[in-house]
């Protein structure tokens, strides 16, 4: 019998792997890309007062300037099995500097089945990040900007789960089936690229940094009479560093050895509106959610993502709101209250041509006893409100 | 979720996970491969700014081809539709425009319409007949070519005059005016 069962799975197998008769083509290689012009006005509390460095206050407005230059592998086997890679270049400027230089992005390699999955090796988003199920969101689409106008950043709370990390790692995403899909992703640590070490002066494959980041993601998909809908749940897993379990004092708890975060998201879409909500909560702190643990007998971090649009083309608007709480109780440091930050905005964005955008947006966040080191005028406990106004186009090839 | 129940094969609790196992790959597997599908990259979320851009804007840029044999079908500026042998939309565009004609003969494949003589309600003494080409699968500003015919009736005989320089270049210019508005409809869906 057990033979019976295990001869028939070799055939289950085998029939799962044929996809039929397909003709080979040699990789194509292509270059995509886009280019960011953006006008910034910013009103922030922390630009008054005492500025450190500074005689003057820090201006309200800035233009700024943003590219990408992709370079897109793909090719087929006989059998049908696409592979390929995907190759970021971007501009950042070099710290502390005005100058330019070119760095990565994501970079990775991938391998597709029709039937099988794509797998995707490199530096790239977590599976929990390729299928969150969010709702959507203004900026529509990433503009760093005028969130990090200052030195300190802003800590971004509302972050899909591990964005902005692309960790070496590895990532399964399934098929679909019957609506439903998953994906699984795993890092070893938080290194990125060739590197030569992972920070300070550690010797590569140390630990200072998180380890074994394992990511999951289970969502569906589906259309009941014209209204789409979709439902995700993702997590995150991953062991801390040893440089992020410090903070262990006579009044203070240090980090604790795990990371964990799980959100769960949901959307409707009809005749061009789309509604959706998420929730995510776990012991993380901090911005990008679920990459730096919180303290030791910290309550969990948690928050909360409505949102609205409306895409009548070749206008698409979208409205947000949105409240995150993280515990006062953080590493090495102990708030006298719980950090909590409420944000909303609306954005609206006009297709020119193809490719060509223009985009306007206005945001709001107020932070109640802001959990970062000291920003301008800002201490840490202090609060702290920010408004933004960006006009800007986007060329996309 | 299997339910705990024991037969012939199971041995104790690892057999009863195998045999968990193998139903859930039958489930798959008697549903077909139809069943499955791959999604494409498109249906993850990206935080690529050139990804999320493109993808609110509608447009599907695969990129500008480098290297190797571009063998995709793309249904925006070049590419035959299925069944025709040129461009889809000049060649609807040029149906389109000619469509206050009777056609004789239209062929997808060779890119040639043929119309009928056509005799105007406001000039009952005069015909005239088109004949459309549709070249290549580009949507291209010189992809159409249009003749038209004239005849003017003397004395019960139908005879042939010269059309005026500027008809033709007309012609092809509304053909190529629908072109464009197809591709734009077929672009924003």
């Amino acid at each position: 019998m057990r033979k019976l069962l295990l001869g028939t799975t070799a055939v289950v197998g085998a029939a799962l792997l044929s996809t039929g008769a397909s003709a080979q083509t040699a990789p194509t290689v292509r270059v995509g890309g886009f280019f960011d012009f953006a006008f910034d006005f910013i009103s922030d509390t922390a630009d008054r007062g005492t500025q450190p460095g500074n005689a003057r206050r820090p201006r309200t407005t800035d233009f700024r300037s943003d590219m990408e230059v992709h370079v897109l592998v793909s090719g087929k086997t006989a059998g049908g099995i696409g592979y390929g890679a995907r190759i970021e270049f971007q501009n950042d400027n070099f710290t502390g500097t005005v100058a330019t230089g070119v760095d990565t992005d994501e970079t990775w390699l991938f391998v597709t089945s029709p039937t099988l999955g794509t797998v995707r090796m490199g530096d790239t988003d977590a599976a929990a990040g390729v299928m969150q199920v969010r709702p959507p969101r203004i900026p529509q689409f990433y503009r760093q900007g005028w969130q990090q106008a200052r030195q300190a950043g802003l800590a971004y709370v509302y972050s899909g789960v591990t964005d902005g990390s692309d960790i070496t790692k590895i990532t399964y995403l399934s098929p679909q089936f019957a609506g439903f899909d998953f994906g699984v992703s795993y890092a070893i640590n938080a290194g990125e690229g060739p590197r030569q070490f992972s920070g300070g002066t550690a010797i590569d494959r140390d630990r200072q940094n998180r380890q074994n980041e394992i990511t999951a993601a289970l969502r569906y998909r589906g259309n009941f009479s014209g209204v789409g809908v979709a439902v995700g749940f993702v997590t995150t897993q991953a062991e801390s560093g040893t440089n992020q379990r410090t903070g262990r004092t006579a009044t203070t708890s240090p980090g604790r050895n795990g990371i964990s975060a799980y959100a769960v998201g949901a959307t409707l879409g009809f005749q061009g509106f789309t509604f959706g909500g998420e929730f995510v909560w776990g012991n993380y702190r901090g911005g990008s959610v679920g990459v730096t643990p919180n303290a030791v007998g910290a309550d969990m971090s948690w928050h909360y993502v409505l949102g609205a649009s409306y895409s009548f083309a070749p206008f698409t608007v979208t409205a947000n709101f949105g409240q995150a709480r993280q515990d006062g109780q953080i590493p090495g440091f102990n708030l006298a209250r719980d950090s909590r930050n409420t944000i909303y905005g609306i954005g609206a964005t006009y297709t020119i041509a193809p490719g060509l955008l223009g985009y306007i947006n206005y945001e709001h966040q107020r932070f109640s006893s802001w959990p970062g080191t000291q920003v301008g005028s800002v201490p840490r406990g202090g609060n702290r409100t920010i408004q933004g106004v960006t006009i800007g186009t986007t060329l996309s090839f | 979720m299997m339910p705990q129940q024991t037969t012939p094969s199971a041995q104790g609790p690892a057999g009863a996970r195998f045999i968990a196992a193998f139903a859930a790959l039958l489930i798959l597997a008697g549903c077909g491969t139809s069943g499955l599908r791959t999604p494409g990259d498109e249906e993850y979320n990206t935080s690529s700014g050139r990804d999320q851009a493109l993808r609110l804007s509608g447009a599907s840029s695969e990129g500008i081809l480098i290297l190797g044999t571009d063998r995709s079908r793309r249904g925006n500026d070049a590419g035959a539709g299925p069944g025709l042998g040129v461009n889809a939309f000049l060649w609807r565009a040029t149906l389109d425009t000619l469509s206050f004609m009777p056609l004789v003969s239209a062929d997808p494949f060779g890119g040639v319409i043929i119309t009928d003589w056509f005799s105007p309600p406001q000039a009952p003494g005069e015909r005239f007949k088109a004949t459309a080409y549709v070249l290549g699968r580009q949507l291209r500003s010189d992809g159409v070519r249009v003749q038209v015919f004239r005849q003017v009736q003397q004395n019960g005989q139908w005879l042939d005059v010269p059309t005026a320089g500027s008809t033709n270049t007309e012609m092809e210019d509304r053909v190529l005016a629908r072109a464009r508005e197809l591709r734009v409809q077929s672009a924003g869906r």
